[in-house]
């Protein structure tokens, strides 16, 4: 296998994970609020999804995708939450067509190309991201939300996904 | 910067994720299992140290021992075990996953997994698939470590 199948894979099998943890449940579900957390199911895929398609974004285009102003802060807390207007199936019909788009970036772009981080208290200054760097951490970001997500499906009714 | 230094380095942020949800919990709430599931912090730390020590076995020895006991009884704090000797143990693997994988010459050697019900037959791992496992592993566990430590009783 090659690095950027590894990476195909990797992104492919953790963002099934997430999906398994919403398969049969139905909208209201999705909003539930099932543990102390904030954060509900519905909400974390379009979460999973937005952020992904951000960091594809930043690879295509560089920093000035990223940001922050008061619209996009306010649209940050609007990613966690399903809206009433919204559907479960809907935001994994996105996340399908963003996974999509990432993976042929996966398959087409110099995964040693660097674009500059945005200035941002979150980001060391003056750092750069390669694509193969980005891409890792949407498999690693993709993973920890899945983690969430699998506690919050076995509180709604027992699913597991991990043993 | 090298691949492998950028695996390691997201490979450590995922780590610090997990291993932030520890240092103030007490050796009590550490075992506690506040979620609907049977996981706790404790367990989830030392299970996760456990799968990174027996992965990069694999990558300098070419074969994969699974110890099913082991396994089992990682998932949860052993009588003699605290948050302070879980988080050294962990500390510890990391500092050796770190040198291994610095002396690699590359991640593409390839080594075959064990015949086992839970593998692919004829499976071969690189390092590299090696590595990115053990980050996917660490992250999502450590979103379970985020649930059950936000669950805890009020502290």
């Amino acid at each position: 296998m090659t690095e950027r199948d590894d990476l195909l894979e990797s992104l492919a099998a953790h963002r099934g994970f997430l999906r398994h943890t919403v398969s049969g449940i139905t909208d209201e579900q999705a909003r539930q609020r099932l543990t102390v957390s904030e954060l509900t199911l519905g909400g974390l895929i379009k979460h999973v999804a937005k952020t992904e398609k951000g960091w594809a974004d930043f690879v295509v285009d560089g920093p000035q995708t990223m940001e922050m102003t008061e619209a996009s802060y306010a649209e940050h807390a609007d990613g966690f939450v399903l809206r009433e207007d919204e559907t479960l199936e809907g935001v994994l019909a996105e996340y399908e067509k963003i996974a999509q788009r990432t993976d042929e970036l996966v398959r087409t772009v110099d995964l040693d190309a660097t674009q500059p981080l945005p200035d941002a208290p979150w980001f060391p200054p003056n750092a750069t991201r390669s694509a193969r760097r980005v891409f890792v951490h949407v498999v690693a970001e993709t993973a920890q939300h899945a983690g969430h997500a699998d506690i919050l499906r076995e509180t709604l009714d027992g699913q597991k996904t991990m043993g | 910067m090298d691949e492998k230094r950028q695996i390691l380095a997201i490979l450590e942020s995922a780590r610090q994720s997990l291993a932030q949800t520890l240092p103030d919990v007490s050796d009590e709430q550490a075992r506690a299992t506040p979620t609907a599931g049977a996981l706790c912090l404790g367990g989830i730390l030392k299970h996760v140290t456990y799968g990174e020590t027996i992965w990069i076995d694999f990558v300098l020895d070419g074969e994969k021992v699974d110890h099913l006991d082991r396994y089992a009884a990682s998932f949860r704090m052993a009588p003699h075990e605290t948050v302070t000797s879980l988080l050294d143990d962990y500390a510890a693997t990391a500092k050796r996953t770190e040198e291994v994988v610095a002396a690699l010459p590359e991640l593409d050697t390839a080594h075959r997994l064990a015949e086992a019900p839970w593998y692919p037959p004829d499976t071969a791992w690189s390092a590299r698939e090696v590595l990115l496992h053990i980050l996917e592993e660490t992250a999502q566990h450590a979103g379970h470590a985020d649930i059950i430590k936000e669950s805890l009783p009020a502290r």
